[in-house]
């Protein structure tokens, strides 16, 4: 029997349970991260908003200048590339956001409306925000998918 | 080769040192478990957008019917009058447009129909999560009450990409 009950003997005894135990909680703290900010409720509520209340109710010509900061903060915090945030899908009618690296949310509007043009602007000003802006044609123009892509 | 010697039997029936790895795999896929259902819990219910969408289209259809005025061929091609798609209406919602009708849901010769109406009848509507949201309202043209029906089930597209 070892009397000294020497602490390397100890853990080479038990790392297996360590090893599964370590990696274990690093899943469950990098899930509970992509979670904790909300990102899929937020993706949620900007498709449905955008769609719901801001295409379904344009007008041909419209030019819309919408603030998305709190949108643009969670996406580039979960490193969500500028240029993919919100997409427009002039085929299948819908609004895709996209604040979290794994998936998006889409939303479609029934109005038969083209997207044209969208980018994605950074408030540099003090206490402007992160806005995107798009017009709306009724044209068959426009691209299939429009990205709201980062103004340069 | 050796010779003679005899393997010592285990008598206690001692388990391996490793035999309660499973018990404490177990365990953490059941703290796992708990954590992935509360998360889900907290933050994967959607957010409720149809009776909104419903009010819009209702609103939509309403204002078409004043502005651009109804003539024999109106409600034939309401889609294009009314600058709708017909793909996303047909797929989300149920529309019903009735002229002078005390009960559009249950008229039997309404001016346009999509879907099912009686769903926006029922008393089930209100309660049940699982039924379509429902707008009824009326407006008047050219002396003619209509009665614009809509119910929306439509929810949100989770996308891989």
């Amino acid at each position: 029997m070892n009397k000294k009950g020497d602490f390397g003997d100890l853990l080479a005894k038990n790392l297996i349970y360590l090893v599964i135990a370590v990696i274990a909680v690093s899943a469950l703290m990098i899930y509970i991260g992509m979670n904790a900010n909300g990102a899929g409720v937020w993706e949620d509520f900007y498709a449905k908003e955008i769609s719901g209340k801001i295409v379904n109710f344009a007008q041909v010509g419209d030019e819309v200048i919408l603030n998305v900061q709190k949108a643009s903060e969670i996406a580039l915090k979960n490193g969500v590339n500028k240029d993919a945030m919100f997409t427009f899908d002039n085929k299948n009618k819908e609004v895709c956001v996209k604040l979290r690296l794994a998936g998006s949310t889409c939303f479609a509007y029934f109005k038969n409306i083209q997207v044209e043009k969208c980018e994605f602007k950074l408030g540099l000003a003090e206490g402007a925000g992160n806005t995107i802006t798009f017009n709306l044609y009724n044209s068959n123009k426009a691209e299939e998918k429009v990205k709201c892509k980062l103004a340069r | 080769m050796q010779v003679g010697k005899v393997r010592k039997m285990n008598k206690k029936g001692e388990l391996g040192d490793q035999a309660m790895l499973i018990v404490f795999i177990l365990l953490l896929v059941l703290i796992s478990v708990g954590v992935v259902s509360a998360v889900l819990i907290f933050f994967g219910s959607e957010y409720d957008f149809r009776a909104v969408s419903s009010e819009v289209l209702n609103y939509n259809i309403r204002d078409c019917l004043n502005k651009e005025g109804i003539d024999s061929n109106f409600f034939g091609n309401l889609y294009e009058k009314c600058g709708l798609n017909e793909k996303v209406i047909s797929s989300n919602y149920i529309v019903k447009i009735c002229a002078d009708s005390k009960d559009c849901i249950s008229d039997a010769g309404p001016k346009f129909v999509y879907g099912d109406a009686v769903q926006c009848g029922l008393k089930g509507t209100f309660s049940n999560v699982n039924y379509p949201k429902c707008t009824i309202k009326e407006i008047k043209v050219d002396g003619v009450s209509y009665s614009v029906v809509v119910g929306s089930k439509q929810g949100r597209r989770l996308s891989s990409e």
